[in-house]
């Protein structure tokens, strides 16, 4: 099976050659499909960043302050994010522009993203992230808002009172920027069971090392990025307090990522050409009973795209290999046509068709995409967008032993989006600050749901949902003082909706020092339980040297993010860095 | 005269009253009148229930259901996967699998009395004399002696891998001899091992891939439902489920029938006096019944829908069927006739895995 899938690749090869060969480029593709193409003028950011630079490694307290729902927030943990109220199957993860999804399980983990070059990732929940193909309802994450970023070289320590610690190097030269980053976390800490028994939490270990290197080379009007990603994580998963006590299961990933792409500028045509490959492993160690699933996964995209301020277009094509004890070897391409006409008009809209083809059967799905957008320049920033959704099915749901189905079908859907902002230029000395608000209905058909059939659960295309979110967001900046608070109101029949989530906070620098206070909170729902939870802190720093304290869950009890899965009632965490000059 | 009268009336109305059962509050039940059943709950991230149900049988009488009787009574959960229960003497005992446990309760108002811990991964019980109880255990592939007078464990034996249903047969040729189904657990078995009453092992028997269940028909004679094995990738070419008829007093099996289908894996087997009654499929099979003295593997379904769990109640002559609705909420419990005729039907906890009928 392996040795038949040699010609695609070398296909993906010849197309990427010849591709190059014409010479053609443009900027970053990730900021083409979000910001150029859709228009979309605002980004949610994290107020606090400028408050809060002290802390260097990303932590689960960035996903909370940005609106996503998480599952866990322990350090080094898995992080799963879902953006705009939808779980993290709906959240996308690019790099380099390139999704960098795991194709078996469908999620991209949060804790992928290397501290070293946290300040270049950016958060985007508008339907823009639909024009980029597959999975990215909930909104986008991009991992090179920014390639480079402004940032120089620095070197951090960090320490868990949980137990354990870290070390973060982000090393800067003339040609890019190497970052790596490794972590131990014990997480040992003290809960109470269902029994009512107070017990210690062993085995929610976490060991973390990454390495990334981010290259540019600039000639004349060409711009080459290249990078490498390698992760080693090594996690223990928490048995549910509901549960006897002893070891979780244990996950292991490896991962490698590697891309390059080819920018180009040609009077008014912004010209790139991108290739991305990747290898995984992955494996999981049951405790309970001795079992053990592991699988593979390789694959390689193309991408190939123009941009003119009058429109864009792209094409692209996937080709990705599975296999392991646990799935059936296969292999599976997609690819996709789009363009969009924008600038002039005030309707801007789009077009894209991909479809998706598992080698194995002679299932193929077609699908089409069309979005479109409209803004009012005199209303401070009024945007109107519809767009069709749809995500392939993954990997585990065509041909996970035992179950997998290969007949499946994309999910598919529509989403419109009314999304409205009074920016801070607007109103430079108003004291209410800056507003901001989104409104996103989605309805969903041919969900992938796993079902009893016969002996064995099996996904298939069954049910669907529809959901209302909304989202709020003031900010305030007075001098020394910064404040914040959002809400995000949900209305939905879907059973993993949060029907409510706030969150706010405030933070005071003068001179040298700072401190803040962000507290969060959410609704139950069907699967979760309604929690609350907050952050303290304080920090230093000089020309140099900077250090802070972080006091995560800043309350008397613990909380669940997840029932009966306790989180710490609360724990320590220390940054000190130095940066060089 | 007339005072007194009244008195009489209004104390003869109160008592009379007490005695029926209350429909609102779930504190104030007596739990013997009723089905018990044991909710799993969701998977790895939340906790088994245990819901009661009362069925209209006269003109006075109501139907209703509590959901979660456990934690309304005892003010805590009850752990994650529910599994299994068991009436003996004044008791009901809950296997909770995953947590590791078997929650004693008094039969009567479902007041906790004791919760044995420190178990692997309990699965059944069976009955045995002096107020004891055998528990199933995949953990160690154990079984585990219950002394419900002392609250303690006063006995283990191993067995093979993956024990699962058992049968206690009392004076036979061996004295009296637990019969355990071991499946294989996670894996796969073909053995019932009998067990005597020091609990010691004095014979395996080799019967269908992954045994599951025994029931008794009024003859005396135990039957065996095997599970068949799976194949996970051609769910056709799995080994298909079969019916064993075991010699009690030379403790050996034989096959009686054989199911056609090898993709169906038959469980909870029980016998209704004329008749043996099981699930076609563990997951989502529709109840089947055999008649006695038939050889022929039924497929047709007996009860409407699928069952997820069975139970008969041999005094009322009433099956009934745990049905899981989406996986993500309550469940159902339908009553039916002794002709598998429906009569009625009410809500349960998440994903119904076991039925203690009222007589049982």
């Amino acid at each position: 099976m392996i040795c038949t899938q040699r010609r695609p690749y070398l296909a993906v090869v010849f197309c990427f050659l010849l591709a190059s060969g014409q010479l053609v480029s443009a900027p970053d593709t990730v900021r083409l499909g979000t910001a150029d193409v859709h228009a979309l003028p605002f980004h949610f950011r994290a107020p606090a960043r400028g408050l809060d630079s002290t802390a260097q490694g990303w932590s689960a307290s960035d996903w909370l302050h940005r609106g996503a729902l998480l599952r866990t927030t322990t350090p080094g943990g898995s992080q799963l994010v879902g953006l705009s109220g939808l779980p993290a199957v709906y959240t996308g993860f690019h790099w380099l522009g390139f999704a960098l999804t795991s194709p078996t399980l469908g999620l991209t983990d949060g804790s992928w993203i290397h501290p070293a070059f946290r300040n270049q990732t950016g958060v985007h929940t508008q339907l823009g992230g639909q024009y980029l193909g597959s999975g990215n309802l909930g909104g986008l994450v991009d991992l090179s808002a920014q390639w480079l970023g402004s940032e120089g070289s620095w070197a951090g320590l960090e320490a868990y009172s949980a137990g354990g610690g870290g070390a973060t190097v982000r090393c800067r030269t003339n040609s890019g920027t190497l970052g790596f980053w490794a972590s131990s976390a014990h997480y040992r800490y003290p809960y109470q069971d269902y029994l009512g028994t107070r017990r210690m939490r062993t085995g929610a270990d976490a060991q973390n090392a990454q390495l990334e290197w981010r290259g540019e080379r600039r000639w004349g009007a060409h711009t080459l990025r290249y990078g490498f990603q390698g992760i080693l994580q090594d996690r223990g998963l928490p048995r549910s307090a509901a549960s006897s006590y002893g070891l979780g299961d244990r996950q292991r990933d490896q991962r490698l990522h590697a891309g390059v792409r080819w920018e180009h500028q040609r009077q008014n045509w912004h010209w790139s050409r991108g290739a991305f490959g990747w290898m995984d492993f992955q494996a999981f160690d049951a405790r309970v009973v001795a079992l053990r699933d592991s699988h593979q996964t390789a694959g390689m995209r193309v991408e190939w795209s123009g941009t003119h301020p009058n429109g864009h277009v792209a094409w692209g094509w996937s080709q990705m290999a599975a296999w392991g004890p646990s799935h059936q070897s296969l292999g599976v391409w997609d690819g996709f046509v789009k363009g969009a006409l924008q600038g002039t008009g005030r309707l801007r809209p789009g077009l894209a068709w991909a479809r998706w083809d598992l080698r194995q059967t002679s299932a193929r799905s077609p699908l089409g995409n069309a979005s479109g957008g409209m803004r009012w320049k005199g209303s401070n920033g009024i945007e109107i967008q519809a767009a069709r959704h749809f995500r392939w099915p993954t990997l585990n749901d065509l041909a996970w032993i035992p179950g997998g189905n290969p007949l499946l079908l994309p999910e598919a859907g529509w989403a419109l989006e009314v999304h409205g902002f009074i920016p801070h230029s607007k109103t430079p000395k108003r004291p209410w600050g800056h507003w901001e608000w989104q409104s996103k209905a989605m309805h969903l058909t041919q969900s992938i749901v796993w079902k009893p059939i016969g002996i064995q659960w099996v996904p298939v295309n069954a049910g669907s949902w529809s959901q209302w979110w909304n989202r709020l967001r003031w900010t305030a900046h007075q001098r020394e003082w910064m404040g914040w608070a959002e809400v995000q109101y949900t209305l939905s029949n879907a059973a993993f909706a949060v029907p409510w989530r706030g969150n706010a906070g405030g933070a005071y620098r003068k001179g040298a020092w700072t401190a803040g206070a962000e507290y969060t909170a959410q609704a139950a729902s069907q699967q979760t339980p309604r929690w609350f939870t907050g952050r303290l802190w304080g920090g230093w720093q000089s020309k140099h040297w900077s250090v802070q304290l972080n006091v995560q869950n800043a309350l008397p009890g613990t909380v669940e993010y997840l029932p009966y899965y306790p989180n710490p009632h609360w724990y320590t965490v220390i940054n000190l860095n130095y940066k060089f000059k | 005269m007339k005072n007194f009268k009244l008195f009489i009336f209004s104390t003869l109305t109160i008592v009379l009253g007490s005695c029926q059962p209350d429909p609102v509050n779930p504190l104030n039940q007596d739990y013997r009148n009723g089905v018990l059943v044991v909710n799993e709950g969701p998977f790895q991230t939340g906790t088994g229930t245990l819901s009661f149900a009362h069925f209209k049988r006269t003109a006075s009488d109501s139907t209703y259901a509590f959901l979660d009787v456990f934690q309304t009574v005892n003010g805590r959960v009850m752990g994650n996967i529910a599994q299994s229960a068991v009436r003996v003497g004044g008791y009901v005992l809950v296997a909770v699998n995953l947590a590791g446990t078997v929650e004693l309760l008094d039969a009567k108002t479902m007041q906790l009395e004791h919760t044995f811990t420190g178990l692997g991964l309990p699965r059944y019980f069976q009955a045995l004399p002096n107020n004891r109880v055998a528990l199933s255990d995949w953990q160690d592939n154990r079984i585990y002696v219950l002394d419900l007078t002392t609250k303690t464990v006063v006995d283990t034996a191993q067995v093979d891998a993956g024990p699962e249903g058992m049968a206690y047969l009392s004076n036979t040729p061996n004295g009296d001899v637990l019969l355990v189904a071991c499946s294989g657990g996670y894996a796969d078995n073909n053995t019932v091992v009998a067990l005597n009453a020091q609990m010691n092992r004095i014979k395996t028997i080799t019967v269908g891939d992954q045994p599951h269940s025994f029931a008794q028909d009024p003859s005396g004679t135990w039957w065996l439902l095997n599970q068949g094995k799976p194949d996970w990738i051609t769910p056709a070419n799995g080994t298909p489920g079969s019916l064993y008829r075991i010699d009690a007093n030379a403790l050996t099996a034989s096959l009686y029938a054989t199911s056609a289908d090898g993709s169906l894996h038959p469980a909870h087997l029980l016998c209704d006096g004329s008749g043996l009654v099981f699930v076609s499929d563990r997951y989502a099979g529709s109840a089947v019944r055999m008649p006695l003295g038939s050889t022929v593997w039924p497929t047709a379904p007996f009860l409407t829908g699928a069952s997820y769990s069975l139970a008969f109640d041999a005094l009322k002559k009433e099956y009934y069927s745990g049905k899981i609705v989406d996986y993500s909420g309550p469940g159902r419990l339908v009553r039916y006739n002794v002709q598998g005729v429906a009569l009625d039907s009410v809500s349960t906890g998440q994903i119904p895995g076991f039925i203690l009928p009222e007589s049982h």
